[in-house]
C-alpha cells in the first residue's frame, strides 16, 4: 500500500525530470551540429555560394543569406535577378534546420523542399534545376567532387541534398545565453538577466521558446491590434499562411521566427518594417501582447536578445 | 514417330515449363512486406500517441516549450507519408493523422496566446485595483473589477457554461462602464478587457481541439488497417497454397514429359540413331526446370544434375557427378526411413515425400522429393530420376503459423493451448517416472486498474516486462506460459515431492519480489504485485485439468489473504469454498428473514468531540453461523450482485433513521452510506436516491455517499454518469479507503467528490510508523489543495487524534470515540450529546 501511495504522490508531482545540469527554462540551448559527411557539407558550401545557381550567373543563395550578415541580407526585402525587388524580408539561414517549417508562410515542410522555392522563383534566382545541372556538368571540378561525395555522382537530387547538408550544419551553439542555460551564471550580466525576466513577464516567451526561441509554431500577426490596418498598403505577402491554405482563419498568420542571432538580422518582420530591435519589440508589445511597456524595459529586453548571438565554426558570429 | 507428335511433345513440355515457373513465382508470399507494413502502422500508432501526450503535457504546463510537440508531429508526418495508399484503409489513416497534426499546430498557436493572457490578467487586475484604490476615483469601477476577478477565478477553476457566462457578463459590464468613462487608466482597462475576452474565446476553441484530439480515431483506424493487413496476408497465404498445388501438378506433368522424352531418347540411342532435336529439347527442359533434378544410374551414381539442383544444394555439376546422392544426407532421417523409401521404389517405381537434406554449406533444408525408377523395355532398372523442391520458404510460413497457434504473440511465451498440451504430456511422463510437478498460477493484482487508468497499450507493455521478469526468475528446466489476460503459469518438475516443496516457494518468493519493483511505462510509473497459487501433482490432483483448477483456487486464496503472497492448495481450501457457497445461499434469504441490521458508527469533530455524522454499517446475525464478519459476506454479496438490493435496503433504512434523529435530537446530523461498485453500475441508482429524498423530505446535503477507489471512470461509463447525477441532486460524495487503490490526480479531478476518507491502514501505528505519518500528511495536504474535506477512519488512540489535529484533519471515526453500535445505542449517544445542550457551531 505504501507503494501505491508513492505512485499516487509521483503522479501528483510533476513528471520526474532527468538529471541534467541545464536550467529548467522554456528556452533550451542549441545543440552542436551533427555532420555525417564533411565532403557533402563542403560541396554544399560551394554550391550555396555559387552564382551558377541563378539565371545568367547573377546571384547565389548567399546573396540573400550571407553568413557574414547573420544568415540574411540586411535589406527590407531581398533583390532577385535582373534587379527585381522581392516581396518579403529574407529570413536567416542559420539554425533554419530547427524551424518546424520553412518560409514565412510555412509552405515548405523541409529544407529539401524549400530549396526549390527561391531557385525557381522568377523574382529570385529564376532558373530550373535542369538548367543548373547543365551548367555544373561542364565543370569537371564539380563532377569530381560529386563523385567523391555521392555514389551516384552529379545529379539534381544530389545538388539539393548537398545544399541541405550544408544548411543543416549551420547551427550556432554557445551563445552567451546558452552558456547561462548550461549553468554558467557569469555568462550574462544582471541587466541582461533582468531583460530575460522581462521577456518572460511581458509574455514574449509564449511564442518565442524552445531551442530556436521560436520557429516552432504559427501565430497571427495582430492578435491585440490590427497591425496591417495601422501600417496600411497591404500586399499579398502580408496575407501569410492564407496564401497557402486560402482559409480565412489563416489570414495574417506567419511562422513565428526564431530569435537566435536576431541582433544581426535587422530590419525585422516579414515586411522589414522595423529598423532596429527596439522598434520591433515595441510593435510586438502593442500588436501581439497588448501590454503597456516602458522604454527602460524594452532596452533591457533588447540587451537580453543580444545574448542570443551564437557561434559558427567556434567563432562568434 | 511422326513429326507432328514430336512437335506436340515439344510444345507440351515448354508449356508446362512456363506454367510451372510462373506458378512457382506466384506461390511465394511476401512476408517481409507484411511485417514492414504492420511495423509501420504500429509505429504510426505509437507516434500519434506520443503527439497526444506531448500536447497533453503542454496543456498541463508540464512542458515549457513546444519543441517536443513539434518533433512528435514531424516524425508522425514522415511515417504517415510512407503509408501505401493503394489500400483505402491506409488513405483514411493518413487523413486522420494529417488532421491530428493540423489540430496540434492550431493548439500551439492558440495555447501560446491563451496561456499568455491567463498569466497576465490576474496580476494586471490586481495592479489596476491597487491603482484605483490609491486614486480613489471610481469605486464602482473597483467593484466591477473585483467581480471580474472573482469570475476569472471561478472560470479558471471550472470553465463550465455558467462560469463562462458569468465571466462574459463581468467583461460586458466593465466594457459598458469603460465606454462611459473618460478617466484614466482607460487604456489599461480596455487592454485588460481584450485579454479577458481573448481568454474566453481561445478557451472554447482549445477545449474543442482537445476534445478532437482525445477522440481522434487513430487507434481505431490502426486496428482497422492491421485487421485488413492480416486478412490480406491470410488470403495471399491461402492463394499461395492453391497455386502451390497447381505448381506440383504442372511439375509432375513436366516430369512425366521429361521421362517420356528420356525414354524416347534412350530408345533412339539404342537404335544408335539420334534425333538430335529431341535430345536438345529434353536437355533444355532438364536444365531449366525450376525443380532440382538428379539423374543417376542403376547403382544410384549421379550421371547428371540440373541448374536448380546446384542452386538449392550448393553442389556444382562437377561436385555431384559420379557421387551418390547421399552426399546430401542431413542425418535427420534414420536408416529405416531410407530402407522404406527404396523398398517402395523397387516395388512401385515411385516414391514421394518430405525429408531434410543438407546443403554444401552445411545448412539443413526441407525438400519435397520424388524418386522415379526408369526401366528398360525388358523391365530392368536402368536409371533413377530424383526431382525435388526446396521447401524452406514454405516451412518458414508453417512455422510462423505454428508459432501463432502455440505462442502468445505479445510476450512470446507459450499460450494456453500449448501449455495445456505440455502439461498433459508432463503428467503422463510424471506418472511413468514418479516425478512431482508444481503449477504456480500467477495473477497480477490490480492489473485491470492499470489498463483502465493508463490504457491498454501501457498494459500490454507492462505484460511484456512482467513476462520477461518471470522468465528470469525460473530455472532453465522450468517453463513459463501466459494463460490469458494477466495470468501466467510456471511449471516446475522435480524428481521428488520433497525437492518440489522446497523449490516451489523459493521460486514463488523470487517472482513476488521481482514483480514488486517499479515499472516504467513510457512516462508513467507503476507498482504491481501478484498473487500466486501452487498446486502439486500428484498430491493435489491427478489430472492436468484438476491440477490447474486447484492452482487457480489456491491463487484466489492468496488474493483473499491480502494479495502479494503465495498459497499452497490444501484441503482446507475446499472447506472454505463450501462455506462461501453456503453463505451466498443464505445471504439471498437474509433480507426477507430480517437477519440484517444497520449499525451506526459516529463520525465526530476531533476538537469539540461532538458527533456530526454516522456511518451506516451493515451487520448480519445468522442463526447457525452466528455473527458473520462483514468483510466476508459483503465481498460475496458484491461478487454475486446481491449487494444491489441489500445496498438499497441499507440506504432506505439509514436515511429514514436519520430523518427521525434530525427531527427528535439534532437537526444538523449527517449520514454516510457506502455505495458499492455494483450499485453504481445500475442505471436507476440516481432515480432511486432522488425518490427516497423526496419521500423522506431529507435535504440532500445531509446524505453522504461513500464510493471506493476501484470504480470505473471511463468517460462513457454508467458509474461516472451516476456520480454526476448524484452530485447534481445535491448529495455529497466521498472517497472511501483513500490511498489503497489506484487514484491519481486526473482521476480525482474527474470525479465530483468532496471528501477523502483516509484508510485506517495509514492511521494505524501513527505516530510510530514514520511511513504512515508521511503518507497521512501527504493525503491531508493534497485533499486541502484540491478543495476536498478529509476524515480519518480507524482512530484508536489519543496520539492519533493529536496527530490529526496538528495536521489539519478535524474529522475522525474509530474505536477511540465509539465502535459501530445498533440504532438504540446510537440514539442514546446522540441524546447524551444534544438533548441537554444546544448544538454548537462546527
Amino acid at each position: 500500500m505504501i507503494k501505491l501511495i508513492s505512485l499516487l504522490l509521483l503522479s501528483v508531482s510533476s513528471h520526474s525530470i532527468a538529471a541534467t545540469r541545464l536550467l529548467n527554462e522554456p528556452i533550451s540551448p542549441i545543440p552542436d551540429a551533427i555532420i555525417h559527411s564533411v565532403e557533402q557539407v563542403e560541396l554544399g558550401r560551394l554550391l550555396f555560394h555559387d552564382v551558377r545557381l541563378s539565371e545568367n550567373d547573377q546571384l547565389s543563395c548567399a546573396s540573400c543569406h550571407s553568413l557574414k550578415k547573420g544568415g540574411a541580407d540586411g535589406q527590407v526585402v531581398s533583390s532577385g535577378v535582373n534587379g527585381h525587388k522581392g516581396l518579403i524580408n529574407s529570413p536567416s539561414i542559420f539554425n533554419s534546420s530547427l524551424n518546424f517549417r520553412q518560409f514565412w508562410d510555412g509552405r515548405a515542410d523541409s529544407l529539401l523542399s524549400q530549396v526549390d522555392g527561391p531557385l525557381n522563383n522568377p523574382l529570385e534566382m529564376n532558373i530550373s534545376w535542369a538548367g543548373v545541372l547543365a551548367k555544373l556538368q561542364q565543370d569537371t571540378f564539380y563532377v569530381d567532387l560529386f563523385k567523391q561525395a555521392y555514389a551516384t555522382g552529379l545529379s539534381i537530387n544530389n545538388i539539393k541534398a548537398a545544399i541541405v547538408s550544408f544548411e543543416e550544419s549551420l547551427l550556432t551553439p554557445n551563445s552567451r545565453f546558452d552558456l547561462y542555460l548550461k549553468n554558467k551564471a557569469n555568462a550574462i550580466s544582471t541587466e541582461e538577466l533582468e531583460g530575460y525576466r522581462l521577456f518572460k513577464q511581458y509574455g514574449c516567451i509564449s511564442c518565442h521558446q524552445g531551442a530556436a526561441v521560436g520557429g516552432n509554431l504559427y501565430q497571427t500577426f495582430g492578435i491585440m491590434g490590427d497591425y496591417f490596418a495601422d501600417r496600411g498598403n497591404i500586399t499579398p505577402a502580408d496575407l501569410g499562411r492564407y496564401q497557402v491554405t486560402h482559409d480565412e482563419k489563416d489570414k495574417y498568420v506567419f511562422k513565428v521566427p526564431s530569435l537566435r542571432n536576431v541582433a544581426l538580422t535587422a530590419p525585422y518582420f516579414h515586411d522589414g518594417s522595423a529598423k532596429n530591435l527596439e522598434a520591433a519589440v515595441e510593435i510586438m508589445m502593442v500588436y501581439q501582447l497588448g501590454r503597456i511597456s516602458t522604454k527602460q524595459d524594452i532596452r533591457k529586453i533588447v540587451l537580453f536578445l543580444k545574448t542570443l548571438t551564437g557561434q559558427y565554426n567556434n567563432k562568434p558570429l | 514417330m511422326n513429326k507432328a507428335l514430336e512437335f506436340l511433345l515439344l510444345f507440351f513440355m515448354l508449356a508446362t515449363l512456363v506454367l510451372a515457373s510462373s506458378l512457382y513465382s506466384k506461390s511465394q508470399v511476401d512476408h517481409q512486406s507484411y511485417q514492414d507494413q504492420t511495423h509501420l502502422v504500429n509505429q504510426i500508432n505509437e507516434q500519434a500517441a506520443q503527439l497526444s501526450l506531448a500536447i497533453f503535457l503542454v496543456a498541463e504546463g508540464e512542458r515549457l516549450n513546444y519543441d517536443n510537440m513539434t518533433l512528435s508531429g514531424k516524425v508522425l508526418k514522415e511515417l504517415n507519408q510512407q503509408l501505401d495508399l493503394s489500400q483505402p484503409e491506409n488513405t483514411k489513416l493518413q487523413q486522420i493523422n494529417l488532421l491530428l497534426i493540423e489540430q496540434a499546430e492550431k493548439i500551439k498557436s492558440l495555447h501560446a496566446v491563451y496561456h499568455n493572457s491567463l498569466f497576465f490578467l490576474p496580476k494586471e487586475m490586481n495592479d489596476l485595483q491597487v491603482q484605483l484604490k490609491r486614486s480613489n476615483q471610481s469605486p464602482i469601477l473597483a467593484i466591477q473589477l473585483a467581480a471580474l476577478q472573482q469570475h476569472l477565478l471561478l472560470f479558471n477553476l471550472s470553465p463550465d457554461t455558467s462560469n463562462i457566462q458569468g465571466f462574459q457578463q463581468a467583461i460586458d459590464t466593465l466594457s459598458r462602464h469603460e465606454l462611459n468613462l473618460k478617466i484614466t487608466p482607460n487604456n489599461r482597462l480596455s487592454l485588460l478587457l481584450k485579454h479577458a475576452q481573448l481568454i474566453i474565446n481561445y478557451q472554447q476553441q482549445l477545449k474543442q481541439l482537445f476534445q478532437h484530439i482525445i477522440n481522434s480515431p487513430v487507434a481505431t483506424q490502426v486496428h482497422v488497417v492491421l485487421t485488413a493487413y492480416a486478412s490480406h496476408f491470410q488470403a495471399s497465404l491461402n492463394k499461395a497454397e492453391n497455386i502451390k498445388k497447381g505448381f506440383y501438378i504442372a511439375t509432375l506433368l513436366l516430369i512425366l514429359s521429361v521421362i517420356w522424352a528420356l525414354i524416347r531418347l534412350k530408345r533412339a540411342l539404342s537404335k544408335l540413331y539420334t534425333n538430335e532435336r529431341s535430345l536438345r529439347l529434353a536437355a533444355t527442359v532438364f536444365e531449366h526446370s525450376p525443380e532440382g533434378i538428379v539423374l543417376s544410374d542403376e547403382n544410384n551414381k549421379i550421371l547428371q544434375v540440373n541448374k536448380a539442383f546446384s542452386e538449392v544444394t550448393g553442389y556444382s555439376a562437377e561436385d555431384a557427378i559420379g557421387n551418390n546422392p547421399s552426399i546430401l544426407s542431413s542425418g535427420m532421417q534414420d536408416s529405416t526411413f531410407y530402407q522404406a523409401m527404396w523398398a517402395e521404389i523397387k516395388e512401385h517405381g515411385l516414391w514421394s515425400g518430405e525429408l531434410y537434406n543438407r546443403r554444401k554449406n552445411g545448412e539443413i533444408y526441407p525438400e519435397f522429393l520424388r524418386v522415379i525408377a526408369i526401366k528398360d523395355p525388358q523391365n530392368r532398372l536402368t536409371h533413377h530420376i530424383a526431382i525435388f523442391n526446396d521447401l524452406s520458404g514454405q516451412k518458414a510460413t508453417e512455422q510462423h503459423i505454428h508459432f501463432l497457434a502455440h505462442f502468445d504473440p505479445l510476450t512470446d511465451l507459450a499460450n494456453r493451448s500449448l501449455f495445456t498440451d505440455q502439461l498433459k504430456k508432463s503428467i503422463l511422463k510424471g506418472r511413468k517416472n514418479q516425478n512431482s510437478i508444481a503449477l504456480l498460477f500467477i495473477d497480477l493484482d490490480r492489473f485491470k486498474e492499470i489498463n483502465e487508468n493508463f490504457g491498454h497499450k501501457v498494459g500490454d507493455q507492462l505484460l511484456v516486462q512482467v513476462a520477461n521478469d518471470i522468465k528470469h526468475c525460473v530455472r532453465e528446466t522450468d517453463s513459463v506460459a501466459r494463460f490469458g489476460g494477466d495470468e501466467f503459469i510456471v511449471t516446475i518438475e522435480e524428481p521428488t515431492y520433497d525437492e518440489l516443496v522446497l523449490n516451489a516457494p523459493i521460486i514463488a518468493e523470487k517472482i513476488l519480489s521481482t514483480l514488486s519493483q517499479q515499472y516504467h511505462l513510457g512516462t508513467a510509473h507503476a507498482y504491481i504485485s501478484a498473487s500466486i497459487g501452487i498446486a502439486i501433482f500428484p498430491e493435489d490432483a491427478p489430472t492436468a485439468e484438476s491440477l490447474l483448477q486447484r492452482a487457480d483456487l489456491a491463487m484466489h486464496h492468496a488474493k483473499e489473504k491480502g494479495k502479494n503472497n503465495y498459497q499452497f492448495y490444501s484441503e482446507a481450501l475446499n472447506v472454505k469454498a463450501k462455506r462461501r457457497a453456503y453463505i451466498e445461499r443464505e445471504l439471498r434469504l437474509a433480507l426477507s428473514r430480517n437477519q440484517l441490521e444497520v449499525y451506526y458508527q459516529p463520525q465526530y469533530n476531533i476538537l469539540s468531540k461532538q458527533i456530526k455524522s454516522f456511518e451506516a454499517l451493515l451487520r448480519w446475525q445468522h442463526p447457525e453461523l452466528g455473527f458473520v464478519p462483514p468483510e466476508e459476506f459483503i465481498a460475496i454479496a458484491e461478487e454475486s450482485g446481491l449487494i444491489v438490493n441489500i445496498g438499497l435496503w441499507v440506504l432506505e433504512t439509514a436515511v429514514k433513521q436519520l430523518v427521525i434523529w434530525q427531527k427528535e435530537l439534532y437537526s444538523e446530523l449527517f449520514i454516510a452510506i457506502n455505495i458499492s461498485v455494483k450499485q453504481l453500475e445500475t442505471d436507476e441508482l440516481s432515480q432511486l436516491v432522488k425518490s427516497l429524498l423526496e419521500r423522506t423530505l431529507l435535504h440532500p446535503e445531509y446524505l453522504e455517499l461513500e464510493v471506493t477507489e476501484n470504480i470505473s471512470i471511463e468517460d462513457d461509463s454508467i458509474t461516472l454518469a451516476n456520480l454526476y447525477k448524484l452530485n447534481k441532486l445535491g448529495v455529497q460524495l466521498s472517497m472511501d479507503d483513500f490511498g489503497t487503490g489506484y487514484s491519481n490526480m486526473t482521476y480525482l479531478k474527474k470525479l465530483p467528490i468532496e471528501r477523502l476518507k483516509i484508510d485506517r491502514y495509514f492511521i494505524s501505528d501513527i505516530p510510530h510508523d514514520t511511513n504512515n505519518v508521511a503518507i497521512a500528511q501527504a493525503i491531508i495536504v493534497m485533499a486541502h489543495s484540491l478543495g476536498f474535506s478529509v476524515i480519518a477512519e480507524g482512530v484508536e488512540t489519543l496520539e492519533q487524534e493529536e496527530f490529526l489535529l496538528n495536521n489539519g484533519c478535524y474529522m475522525g471515526q474509530g474505536f477511540l470515540f465509539s465502535k459501530p453500535v445498533p440504532t438504540q445505542k446510537a440514539t442514546d449517544l446522540l441524546r447524551n450529546e444534544y438533548e441537554k445542550k444546544p448544538p454548537q457551531l462546527h
